[in-house]
């Protein structure tokens, strides 16, 4: 029974309720130290029981402690793989597999999830184009998975066609559970912006037949993970060509330690003080999610030329689960329209191929 | 009552209170239900402490904003739109993929000659997919010869595919010509995508295709130049056209359509986007606001 399971839940609140019937049936039962005794042991009991309760399904709702091991490992790398060890090539539906990234430039080893599209080979000479897929916080990759159902609605757009046939990754941002990092290099911590921007990618183009160039790279993450994305984006254009924030914000709301929160790190600073990369970014925002709304307003005004902004807007909505999976298909969809498509290994045939060439050409009509 | 407002925790507050209180003071009361009450007691207060608390920090991360989010779910799939036609379609079926194009206005964009186009292969059999345009110029020194031009396009289909346009410039061709008007005329006759195409310039052409380029942020995100660029300087259009082919997206049926509020109205119509529901930004260059303090972790 995994940390996050619904099982997990009901048993916390059976003692719950246990607990409660416990300590009100036996309570003036017994002699006065056992009274005492008794009453102290189910009244804590009561109260951690129905603490836990309570935990337990915040942690359903985020995904922070997908798995008893996270919970008592020192970092997230103690986490236990949810998916298969190997991917079945051709296979007709996607499918998710774990591997673990050690970072030689950030010195970070963490687990990241990684969708192989349906049909997937790596024998055949194709390679995909990649999107990175950023958690929110409190939040682990497992949200994406559990959460948003990611793999489902993955597949329903590749099968659909809105969507091509793309390897999605999904890192954690949080090197620790509770250590929010918003995918920046921490001053004296953390280096998750070089782990995410470097070693991934690096460790995917020598794993997975990927495209190596920027054109097949994009990034999407919803809350903190949109605001990764729209920084990440603009901060690395020669990585990524694409970016997608759902719910994002136009800062990183932590102290980074050497005060660029309020500069590079600040999207908006970015945009009036540094040259605009020619990368296009999707902002998406709830109309009744303030900040983010707020946020993506005011980096889609402070937008110019080359960066392109798309912006979509739900009327109502908020900072949950239910506006995120609203969001995520058309995200997706859209990504797909900025990166560069899946290619073939196969070099280029001779371009003077002649013999197969029409001899005339048709004129069409005006219309 | 507002979801997130003062009054609703107010009146959480005083009720958990009231609840424990009254737990309290039944506690030796209610003969042979005094079990049943007592533990109905502790329980409905630790839940209601454990909704207070819940309202107060819902307020603070404004996770639920209304009773309507909170109520709301995301069933979205199933909705799809279709793309409408190319002028050309019906057209192309009884003259094949490669024509000479003469669209309304084509001799204003002084040109050589009518440009040249080649639809991919399978562009007829899929009628819901929208294409990326490679658009390649030259000067006429190339010696590019249409059946060159057309067994090229057709080498760069090996991924996907995407819509050839061959255009002879002359010395009066605007950057205009190639940045707008012959982009809006394409996508009126044929299925193509309005943005990401790429631009192979002739040996000659490189700074015109940079103008070009820079004329329509996000139209042409590809320009064949380095290694591309000699391509075409060897003779080797096809090379330069399948580098290009690779940077542009594939050919895609229409994206989902964005949800436009919660809760999800049920669909009145498959066959068109939500006007509104997401549109590019024009981007005008104003500074924009800077950060709000006491923004929520996130």
């Amino acid at each position: 029974m995994s940390l996050d399971s619904l099982g997990t839940e009901v048993t916390a609140v059976a003692v719950a309720v246990l607990s409660a019937v416990a300590l009100s049936a036996g309570w003036g039962r017994g002699r006065t130290w056992w009274k005492v005794s008794f009453r102290t042991a189910t009244a804590v009991l009561c109260l951690v029981s129905a603490a836990a309760s309570g935990l337990l399904w915040v942690n359903r709702q985020v995904e922070v402690y997908p798995t008893w091991s996270s919970l008592t490992g020192a970092n997230a790398d103690a986490d236990t793989p949810v998916t298969t060890a190997s991917p079945v090539r051709g296979s007709r539906n996607g499918q998710i597999i774990t591997i673990s990234v050690a970072g030689p430039a950030s010195g970070l080893t963490l687990p990241v999830y990684v969708y192989l599209p349906p049909g997937y080979r790596d024998d055949a000479g194709i390679r995909y184009p990649v999107v990175e897929a950023l958690h929110g916080y409190p939040g682990s990759p497992t949200h994406w998975l559990k959460g948003l159902h990611v793999l489902k609605v993955l597949d329903q757009e590749i099968k659909a066609g809105r969507m091509a046939p793309t390897i999605v990754l999904f890192p954690y941002q949080t090197p620790d559970p509770l250590l929010d990092t918003e995918c920046t290099n921490l001053t004296g911590g953390a280096q998750t912006e070089t782990y995410l921007t470097r070693d991934v990618p690096a460790a995917i183009r020598a794993r997975f037949p990927v495209r190596a160039d920027a054109a097949g790279w994009g990034l999407i993450g919803y809350s903190a993970g949109g605001y990764c994305a729209t920084d990440l984006t603009l901060r690395h254009p020669g990585q990524y060509t694409a970016g997608a924030s759902l719910s994002g914000y136009a800062e990183p709301g932590i102290t980074v330690g050497n005060g660029t929160e309020n500069t590079v790190y600040n999207d908006l600073w970015r945009l009036k003080h540094l040259p605009v990369p020619a990368v296009a970014l999707y902002l998406a925002a709830a109309r009744a999610d303030g900040q983010p709304l707020r946020d993506t307003r005011a980096l889609a005004r402070a937008a110019h030329a080359p960066l392109s902004v798309t912006t979509s807007y739900i009327a109502g909505g908020g900072h949950n689960v239910q506006t995120w999976q609203a969001m995520e298909a058309p995200a997706f969809d859209w990504l797909s329209t900025q990166l560069g498509r899946p290619v073939t290994s196969t070099p280029p045939p001779a371009a003077a191929d002649q013999s197969q060439s029409p001899s005339s050409l048709a004129i069409a009509p005006r219309v | 009552m507002s979801l997130t407002g003062i009054p609703l925790i107010v009146v959480a507050v005083l009720v958990t209170v009231a609840t424990a209180a009254l737990t309290v003071v039944t506690w030796r009361r209610g003969g042979r239900l005094r079990i049943v009450l007592r533990s109905g007691g502790v329980l409905l207060t630790e839940t209601l402490l454990l909704l207070t608390v819940g309202l107060v920090v819902n307020r603070s991360e404004q996770f639920y904003p209304s009773w309507a989010a909170l109520s709301s779910s995301a069933q979205t799939g199933g909705t799809t739109y279709a793309i409408t036609p190319g002028r050309l379609d019906g057209w192309l079926r009884a003259h094949g993929p490669a024509f000479t194009w003469q669209p309304d206005g084509w001799t204003g964009w002084h040109l050589g000659a009518a440009p040249t186009v080649v639809v991919p292969a399978g562009y007829l059999d899929h009628p819901g997919w929208r294409y990326s345009a490679l658009v390649v110029v030259d000067d006429g020194t190339t010696g590019w010869t249409p059946a060159v031009q057309t067994a090229a396009a057709r080498d760069a289909s090996a991924d996907g595919g995407a819509v050839v346009v061959f255009a002879r410039t002359t010395a009066s061709t605007g950057v205009n010509d190639l940045a707008h008007a012959l982009p809006a005329a394409l996508t009126h006759d044929l299925r193509v995508t309005g943005q990401r195409w790429a631009l192979i310039p002739g040996p000659a052409l490189a700074a015109l295709a940079r103008r070009v380029a820079a004329a329509a942020p996000g139209r042409y995100t590809a320009v064949a130049a380095g290694p591309q660029l000699l391509a075409t300087h060897r003779g080797d259009l096809g090379a330069a056209l399948l580098w290009a082919c690779q940077q542009t997206p594939p050919p895609l049926a229409a994206s989902t359509p964005s949800v436009t509020s919660l809760p999800v109205p049920p669909p009145k119509h498959h066959h068109r986007p939500v006007p509104g529901a997401s549109a590019p930004v024009p981007a005008p260059p104003r500074t924009g606001g800077t950060n709000v303090p006491g923004q929520p972790g996130h």
